[in-house]
C-alpha cells in the first residue's frame, strides 16, 4: 500500500465490523462506519468531502475524517467542515435516530507521523482546531486539540499500538503510480480468463479492479477508468497470448479487452503451467523466493472395510504434482 | 425412484458400501437446470421425488438430492475411485460447483458423543514449509482413546500446527433411529453402513448445517463499498458510498519460519489452494496480494505476515473459498490456526455449537 493511502485506511480499520489484530477504538466506543468519501452540502451551497463518516447512535455523534495523503491542509477545506450541519449528515446517510441526545459532529484529521507536525501548523494557521491522528509504524496517537467524545478520548489517552499496515480497503486512487493500477488491474484480467469471459468493457474492469470505483462522482470515475485502461493495455502487451486490448470506438468509448485464450481451456497440468506463466509475464510471480521441486507422496495407510473404501476414493494424481487434498 | 427406494438400497447395499459425497453448489436458480447444465440432459433422470434425480454417466450411478439447499447429496453404491474421479472432474469444470472442505473441528464435532474407532491426521507442508520444520505428519489411531492420543500430541507446545484431522471412523448410534457406521474424510465423502438410512442422513446433515454456518458467517462479513447515490444516471451521481464488512484474520499458532517459501507455495496456482496473485516486494515481513481463487474465478485480497493473514473476501464472493483456505491451511501450513474474530471462530472451532 502507498503511505499516502495509511491514514484513510487506518481510519477505516479503526471502525472495522471485524475484529483483526488491528485495533479498533471507535468500533469499541460504539461507532459505525456510515460513509467513504461523502460530499457534504454546506449552506452556501458550496461543499467539502468527508474521506470518511462515523456515527455513535448511543449520542447521536458524527466524526468526519479528513485523512492527509501529504502533508499540507488545506485552509478552506479545513474551514469548511466546521460549517458542515448533522442533520444534513442524518439525511444524507439516512442513519437512525434513537436517542434523545443532541446532534454532535466533530472532524478528525489523520496524516502519517512523519508529516504530523506540518499538518499540525496548517491547522494552527487556519485557526482550525481539532484532534489529528498521527499514523506511526507502531501506533496511531491522537494529537491537537481534545476529542469531544469522552469515551473516544480515554481510548485514545495513550498511543493505540497497531501491528504494522492497516487492513487496505481503498488501496488505489486516481494519484497512484501505474504500478499499483497493475496490482489491481492484472489480477482483475486473469479472474475474468478464470470465468471463461470472451470480452471485458473499461467500466467493468475497473469495477471489478476497484471494489469502490463507484462511491465516486463521474469525473473522478473517468480519471480512474483512464488509468485502468492503460493497466489493461500494458497486460495486453505483456500476454498478447491471452489479452487483446482494442482501442477505444463509439460503442465502448473506454476501450474494451478481448480474452483470446483462457488455461481454463487446457487440461490441469496445462491450466496450471499457463497461469504460472502468465504470472510470470504480468508480474513475475512472487517476486521473492523460488523453492525446490519435491516429488511423491507416500501412502501410510492401512486398509479395513469401510476406511479402505475411503481411502480409495484418493485422487490418483492431481495437478502435476500428485499433491492430493 | 423415491425415498423410501433410496432407503431400501441403503438398507438392502451389498459388499459395496454407500457413499454420499457432499458437493456445494453455488447456484440459487433451479436445481434440475443447474445439474442438466453441468452433467448434461442425457446423463441425469427425474424421480417421484422433485428434490431426487438420478445421474449415470462412466459407469457410476448417483442419486442426487437436493432438499438442502446448497449443499447437494450425491449417494452412490459405485465404487468410491470412480465417484470421487467422476466428481472431481465435474468440480473442475465448473466454478459454481465445490466440494466441502472441511475444518479438523467440524471433522471431529462428528464423533463428540462417541469416542471415534479411528482417527488418521495427514499433515502435508512439504511444498510450503522449510526443512527446519514439520514438513509431514501422518498418523493412524485406532481404538478409542485415539482422540486422546492426538489432544496430547496437539496440546505440546511444539507441534500443535502439525496435527491436522483428515479423516476418521466412528459408531453411531440413536435410541430412536438405530445405528450406523460412519468413515468421513475432510472433503466430506461419508461412507457408511448399519440399519439406519435416517440416522446416516442426520450426520450428513448435521455436517452440513454446522459447514453452513461458517459458510455464511464469511458471507456475512463479505467487503463491500456500496454507492449512498443510486440514481440510475450515472454521470450526475455525487459520490459517496456506504461500506460494509471487513477482512477476516486467521491467525497462524507460530510464526512461519520462512514466509517467502509460504507465499511462493500458495500463489503457485496449483492444487489445492489455486491461487493465483503477484507478491509485492515491497516489505520483507508482510505482503499484499491482490489474487484470484482460481476454483471459482473471484478476486480476493490477502494480507499476509509469518503470524497471520487477512482474508477481504468481495460481497457476493463465496463463503466456501474461506472455509477451503482455512482447511487447506490447517492440511498444508497449520493445523492449529484460529480467526481473530470470535464470531468466526465459533464456527470454525464449533466450540459453541451442540453435538449432533
Amino acid at each position: 500500500m502507498e503511505p499516502r493511502l495509511i491514514p484513510l485506511n487506518a481510519v477505516i480499520a479503526m471502525y472495522s465490523n471485524t475484529k483483526t489484530s488491528w485495533p479498533r477504538p471507535f468500533f469499541e466506543a460504539g461507532y459505525r462506519l456510515e460513509g467513504l468519501e461523502l460530499p457534504i452540502r454546506l449552506a452556501d451551497d458550496s461543499k467539502v468531502t468527508a474521506d470518511a463518516i462515523g456515527f455513535r447512535r448511543e449520542t447521536n455523534s458524527f466524526q468526519m475524517h479528513e485523512s492527509k495523503s501529504g502533508a499540507n491542509v488545506e485552509v478552506a477545506q479545513a474551514q469548511r467542515y466546521f460549517r458542515a450541519s448533522p442533520t444534513y449528515l442524518v439525511t444524507a446517510l439516512s442513519v437512525t435516530i434513537e436517542s434523545q441526545q443532541p446532534l454532535s459532529a466533530q472532524t478528525t484529521y489523520a496524516c502519517l507521523r512523519e508529516n504530523e507536525e506540518r499538518i499540525l501548523l496548517g491547522l494552527s494557521e487556519a485557526k482550525v482546531n481539532v484532534p489529528v491522528l498521527s499514523v506511526g509504524p507502531n501506533d496511531v496517537t491522537a494529537v491537537g486539540a481534545p476529542i469531544d467524545d469522552p469515551v473516544l478520548r480515554d481510548l485514545f489517552a495513550n498511543p493505540v499500538v497497531v501491528p504494522g499496515a492497516p487492513p487496505g480497503v481503498i488501496t488505489v486512487d486516481a494519484d497512484s503510480p501505474d504500478e499499483e493500477f497493475d496490482r489491481v488491474v492484472f489480477p482483475s484480467l486473469v479472474a475474468a480468463m478464470a470465468q471463461d469471459r470472451e470480452n471485458i468493457s473499461m467500466v467493468a474492469l475497473a469495477e471489478e479492479a476497484l471494489p469502490y470505483y463507484a462511491i465516486y462522482p463521474a469525473p473522478y470515475r473517468g480519471r480512474l477508468r483512464k488509468k485502468v485502461a492503460s493497466a489493461a493495455r500494458r497486460a495486453a502487451e505483456a500476454d498478447s497470448q491471452h489479452l487483446e486490448y482494442r482501442p477505444p470506438t463509439n460503442a465502448e468509448p473506454d476501450g474494451l479487452i478481448r480474452i483470446l485464450a483462457t488455461p481454463e481451456q487446457a487440461d490441469p497440468r496445462g491450466r496450471t503451467q499457463q497461469y504460472q506463466a502468465i504470472q510470470g509475464r504480468l508480474g513475475g510471480g512472487n517476486r521473492r523466493a523460488r523453492r525446490a521441486e519435491i516429488e511423491g507422496q507416500g501412502n501410510l495407510f492401512a486398509a479395513a472395510d469401510l476406511e479402505q473404501e475411503l481411502d480409495s476414493a484418493k485422487p490418483v494424481a492431481n495437478d502435476d504434482r500428485g499433491e492430493e487434498i | 425412484m423415491n425415498r423410501r427406494t433410496l432407503e431400501n438400497q441403503f438398507l438392502t447395499q451389498g459388499s459395496a458400501p454407500w457413499k454420499t459425497f457432499v458437493l456445494e453448489a453455488h447456484d440459487r436458480g433451479e436445481p434440475k437446470e443447474f445439474l442438466d447444465d453441468v452433467f448434461g440432459i442425457q446423463a441425469l433422470g427425474e424421480t417421484e421425488d422433485r428434490f431426487l434425480h438420478t445421474l449415470t454417466a462412466e459407469g457410476v450411478e448417483f442419486t442426487i438430492d437436493t432438499l438442502e439447499d446448497r449443499f447437494w447429496s450425491f449417494h452412490t453404491t459405485s465404487g468410491a475411485a470412480d465417484a470421487n474421479s467422476y466428481l472431481r472432474s465435474a468440480v473442475a469444470r465448473r466454478r459454481d460447483l465445490d466440494f466441502v472442505w472441511l475444518p479438523s473441528a467440524h471433522l471431529r464435532q462428528i464423533q463428540r458423543a462417541t469416542p471415534p474407532n479411528w482417527i488418521k491426521t495427514d499433515f502435508r507442508g512439504r511444498l510450503i514449509l522449510p526443512l527446519s520444520e514439520v514438513q509431514e505428519l501422518s498418523l493412524t489411531v485406532r481404538g478409542r482413546a485415539a482422540q486422546d492420543l492426538l489432544d496430547l500430541i496437539s496440546g505440546n507446545s511444539e507441534f500443535p500446527y502439525a496435527v491436522s484431522l483428515s479423516q476418521l471412523g466412528v459408531d453411531v448410534t440413536d435410541s430412536d433411529l438405530g445405528a450406523v457406521v460412519e468413515a468421513v474424510n475432510r472433503l466430506a465423502l461419508f461412507v457408511a453402513k448399519g440399519d439406519s438410512f435416517a440416522l446416516h442422513q442426520h450426520v450428513v446433515q448435521s455436517v452440513v448445517r454446522r459447514y453452513r454456518g461458517l459458510v455464511e458467517a464469511a458471507e456475512s462479513v463479505a467487503m463491500s463499498v456500496d454507492p449512498i447515490d443510486s440514481r440510475l444516471d450515472q454521470a450526475t451521481l455525487d459520490g459517496g458510498g456506504r461500506p460494509e464488512g471487513g477482512p477476516i484474520e486467521l491467525r497462524f499458532s507460530r510464526p512461519l519460519v520462512d514466509l517467502d517459501m509460504f507465499l511462493d507455495g500458495l500463489f503457485s496456482s496449483r492444487e489445492p489452494f489455486r491461487l493465483w496473485g503477484i507478491v509485492d516486494d515491497t516489505v520483507s515481513e508482510f505482503a499484499e496480494v491482490e489474487a484470484v481463487d482460481l476454483h471459482v474465478g473471484q478476486r480476493l485480497r490477502l494480507e499476509i505476515s509469518n503470524t497471520m493473514m487477512r482474508v477481504h473476501l468481495r460481497k457476493g464472493g463465496c463463503g466456501n473459498t474461506v472455509a477451503r483456505l482455512v482447511s487447506n491451511l490447517q492440511h498444508h501450513v497449520d493445523g492449529g490456526l484460529i480467526a481473530t474474530d470470535e464470531s468466526i471462530q465459533r464456527h470454525l472451532d464449533l466450540s459453541a455449537v451442540p453435538a449432533a
